[in-house]
């Protein structure tokens, strides 16, 4: 059966978010995910920080590759331009913040710069070229991604919060927790499998 | 195309995005954080202990005390 084009944009932006989770299933920026995760105003700001980066790093990746990279037949440097692009944009999105949303910007602390290594914005990008996206598909990708991305941080940072008054044994306090709570969420991601076949 | 310009090409993007970075990042380390923002978290009398504002058993922080 043929879908549409519209269709096919919305599974996508479907399938970033759900099935193919880029921190549940792909395990991308995982080091953010446990490490802003501790209050719910630092994971929704960090996941906001992160829906900029990819979208804007996905807007702005798309045409240098295809409209610069390839005709000057230099392909090959395609990582390094987008190290270059998503570390530039981190750095508009912190003056941005530092000046309008302080408080916020504290909050952040180092996991803030820390968006230009963190891989799920790299990997979104990359697998824009890899997988040769139409510009329509790269940005339903993208989309998709980073509310996945979004979602999950704020969920999982909504579970830490609950889990803090919870009677958890000592021995698994913190950490531990977090990470079997990660586990579980992971397992529970995997129920959407199979829910889109484009 | 010619080893010679796909090199120069090369050095040229990686150039002008480097440049661009460069430039955002000078921006970035010259903005400082409103003065307002900072004092407003210092003011903020929450507990020590639990971090509630409205705490039965508050203990001021430290600067607080002093």
């Amino acid at each position: 059966m043929q879908t549409s084009a519209a269709v096919t944009f919305i599974l996508a932006i479907i399938s970033g978010m759900l099935v193919d989770n880029v921190l549940l299933s792909r395990f991308y920026g995982c080091c953010s995910f446990i490490g802003v995760s501790k209050k719910v105003e630092s994971a929704l700001g960090m996941g906001i920080a992160v829906v900029f980066v990819i979208i804007f790093a996905s807007l702005i990746c798309w045409p240098i590759y295809n409209f610069i990279l390839v005709p000057l037949e230099i392909p090959f440097m395609d990582t390094i331009t987008y190290i270059l692009v998503i570390a530039s944009l981190v750095q508009f999105i912190a003056i941005v913040i530092k000046k309008y949303v302080p408080k916020l910007y504290n909050s952040l602390g180092i996991y803030l710069p820390l968006i230009t290594t963190n891989c799920a914005v790299l990997g979104v990008v990359q697998a824009n070229t890899d997988m040769e996206y139409s510009f329509m598909l790269s940005m339903a990708n993208a989309i998709g991604t980073a509310l996945g991305f979004l979602l999950v941080i704020v969920v999982f940072a909504c579970i830490r919060n609950r889990l803090e008054s919870a009677n958890v044994p000592k021995c698994i306090k913190g950490t531990p927790i977090a990470l079997i709570t990660a586990s579980l969420m992971s397992i529970a991601f995997l129920g959407f499998l199979g829910m889109i076949s484009i | 195309m010619d080893i010679f310009l796909k090199v120069l090409f090369s050095i040229i993007v990686f150039a002008v995005l480097f440049v661009l970075f460069i430039v955002l990042y000078r921006v970035n380390k010259k903005t400082k954080v409103p003065k307002g923002a900072r004092e407003l978290e210092r003011n903020e009398f929450s507990c020590s202990h639990c971090g509630h504002a409205e705490c039965k058993f508050f203990i001021p922080n430290k600067e607080e005390k002093k």
